[in-house]
């Protein structure tokens, strides 16, 4: 069971503590974005990595177009994961859309986790009547278009709309080489649920403790957006970084983890 | 004449002379303070605007269509940033009118006097691009007639609709093997127990050692036993047979006539987590459910304590395949959950105690009210599970498909 699943999802386990944290990467990247996060952990945490289908090392041939057409098909990766592990109690750190996924793996088993943690959360990137996500149906259809035009090189181009951070050249090449591993077409699926989801109706139902963590200049989530999550969700702390851009755990680790650890030495 | 002088004096400025400004490009160069500092004449005119109108007035993302700004607001000018310069990237533009031409550019970025200044060159390629979009039109289209050939797709249809009853014939057949067995185990012992009795005492009546009417007492005894043994499978059984209706249910109102009907008594009911209640199913089959669990939950209750019951409900989305491998459809769930804070039971019994006849406990109780729970919920196409510890409480969970 645990090696077909490991393989599956290419679950990597380290860290001596007993209290499990399980990272949860978010969309054009795999598990390598929490290399500088993960580490501060080790000493008192199990840590648990992995790769969504489709994303990263991967069992590619084991997506299922019509599993992964939702983002619950994602959010049934993680509890496959926590099922096969056996994993109890977990502190689920998701990013980006993962803080989606998380939220809904979080309401179909509320009793295998313990805290959120939501890395730049928005529940909808479309305006409606009265909300404002930060972009119109056709502006993003446009960018799907332009996305798709580019596409024989189209990851050059995604690095740099989830790194905002010109400080750091090596992360850009490292951010390419990760794209360059996802599917381009399984991506462009995972684009179009992510930019075209609405789950704000699932807010409400997130019973356990959270954590939004929101960058101060974030054009895929805007602040206003984070703290409409925070305002959702009953039992959420909300906390603006200094952190700029859309990636703060890969351009501001330290700030990350000393927030994330403040937070669990309160709730955890 | 002398106007025209003028402007080709200024033209020769602006860099290598006389050819630059009609050259079949556009050009521009760009201030990240200021926006279009020059443009040349091709340019300017393809695209409907005066010179004017463009220099020291406009950005470069004023000139793009929405989708092209995202794009390079969230990727290029960041890579722009990063790196100093992109190459072949693809644009759109928008002419004053509103037109689109879709461009493919090459940008580099030089800081003079610290003020970033990109340097742009784009060529449209109208032509190419919509080679390109026809090639993936096509791709999309012979992609479309495949999956739009109706037989095909009546046959995918077919195929999703058998593939649904096949689910629910699997889950039935199962559930009938799983009484059969039961159903057999209870023929063939718990009533033959009954059963035995009657002949054994009423052979001895002829006796006349024998006592007659203690004889007689446990003859009615055991006849009476069996007369319940046999009404519950009935009324177990009748469920196969009653008609399912499109009746919806209210949970709350369920559970207030449930409690107030049950054995239960002096009950702490936490009603507050029931969020979501309007669900399809037959009120009497539901109010008898309730009943039984709250009936069992005052039947273990501890006895230095008064029962609390908490019952929560939410709607939560779940794949409605779990009989088939490999199939996915995620749709509306009723969770309903009903704890109480009773002597509780170890959990490797948990498939145990929705069997008929099977008590975990003696007590008076027959051990068919759980099985009588769960073939309810399973005719309705739901699961009920249950979570324990020893002197906590126990946990019964159900899901019910609530959607069309």
């Amino acid at each position: 069971m645990n090696s077909e699943i490991r393989t599956r999802y290419n679950v990597n386990i380290t860290g001596e503590g007993q209290q499990t944290i399980l990272f949860a990467h978010g969309f054009g990247c795999d598990q390598n974005m929490w290399r500088f996060i993960a580490p501060a952990f080790e000493k008192n945490y199990k840590i648990v990595l992995f790769d969504y289908v489709g994303c990263g090392k991967s069992d590619i041939s084991a997506y299922n177009s019509e599993r992964y057409g939702s983002l619950h098909g994602y959010a049934q990766d993680i509890l496959d994961i926590c099922e096969g592990y056996d994993l109890k109690d977990v502190i689920l750190v998701g990013h980006s859309v993962s803080s989606l996924i998380a939220i809904l793996a979080s309401i179909q088993k509320p009793d295998y986790f313990k805290n959120l943690v939501l890395v730049c959360p928005s529940p909808r990137f479309t305006n409606d009547e009265d909300y404002n996500g930060g972009f119109s149906e056709e502006d993003l259809r446009g960018l799907l278009d332009v996305m798709e035009s580019n596409f024989s090189g189209w990851a050059a181009y995604l690095a740099p709309i989830v790194m905002k951070n010109p400080d750091l050249p090596e992360l850009t090449e490292e951010l390419e080489e990760t794209f360059c591993a996802n599917d381009p077409v399984i991506a462009r699926k995972f684009a179009e649920l992510t930019f075209f989801c609405d789950n704000r109706n699932d807010l409400k139902k997130v019973s356990l403790p959270t954590l939004v963590l929101q960058c101060s200049k974030d054009d895929l989530a805007p602040i206003h957006v984070g703290k409409y999550v925070s305002n959702q969700i009953e039992r959420s702390t909300f906390n603006l970084m200094k952190a700029t851009g859309h990636c703060p755990h890969m351009s501001h680790p330290v700030e990350t983890i000393t927030l994330i650890k403040a937070y669990l030495a309160i709730e955890g | 004449m002398q106007l025209k002088d003028k402007h080709t004096k200024k033209e020769a400025k602006f860099g290598t002379g006389q050819m630059l400004p009609q050259v079949p490009c556009y050009i521009f160069s760009i201030s990240e303070i200021k926006g279009i500092q020059q443009v040349n004449t091709y340019a300017s005119n393809a695209l409907g605007y005066t010179k004017k109108e463009l220099i020291g007035k406009k950005k470069f993302e004023a000139l793009l269509t929405p989708g092209s700004k995202i794009l390079f607001q969230t990727h290029f000018l960041p890579l722009l940033n990063l790196k100093g310069n992109a190459e072949e990237i693809i644009l759109s533009l928008k002419t004053k009118k509103g037109a689109e031409i879709p461009m493919v550019f090459n940008i580099s970025v030089v800081e003079e006097n610290s003020i970033k200044i990109f340097y742009v060159a784009g060529i449209p390629i109208a032509k190419r691009n919509e080679y390109e979009k026809g090639l993936l039109e096509t791709i999309r289209n012979s992609a479309k007639i495949f999956s739009e050939n109706e037989a095909l797709n009546d046959l995918s249809k077919s195929l999703e609709t058998n593939q649904l009853i096949l689910e629910k014939k699997l889950r039935e057949t199962n559930r009938l093997n799983d009484e059969h067995n039961q159903l057999n185990k209870v023929l063939s012992h718990d009533l033959q127990e009954p059963l035995r009795k009657i002949l054994f005492y009423a052979n001895a009546l002829p006796d006349p050692k024998a006592k007659p009417n203690r004889n007689r007492s446990k003859i009615l005894d055991a006849a009476l036993s069996m007369r319940t043994i046999a009404n519950s499978l009935q009324r177990f059984y009748a469920l196969d047979y009653e008609l399912k209706t499109d009746d919806r249910s209210d949970l709350l109102s369920l559970i207030q006539e449930a409690e107030a009907e049950s054995n239960a008594k002096e009950i702490n009911c936490d009603r507050s987590g029931l969020k979501d209640g309007d669900f399809k199913g037959n009120p009497a089959h539901f109010k008898g459910l309730f009943i039984e669990l709250f009936d069992n939950a005052y039947k273990f209750k501890q006895i230095s304590k008064p029962l609390e019951i908490a019952i929560e409900s939410q709607t939560v989305q779940q794949n409605i395949y779990r009989a088939t491998d490999g199939k996915y459809r995620y749709e509306d769930f009723l969770r309903i959950k009903f704890s109480d804070n009773g002597i509780g039971f170890s959990d490797h019994h948990a498939p145990k105690i929705f069997q008929l006849f099977q008590k975990l406990h003696p007590n008076d109780g027959l051990g068919i009210g759980l099985s009588y729970c769960k073939k309810i919920i399973e005719l309705y196409n739901g699961t009920i599970t249950v979570q324990s510890k020893v002197n906590v409480g126990t946990t019964f969970t159900i899901m019910l498909p609530n959607f069309e």
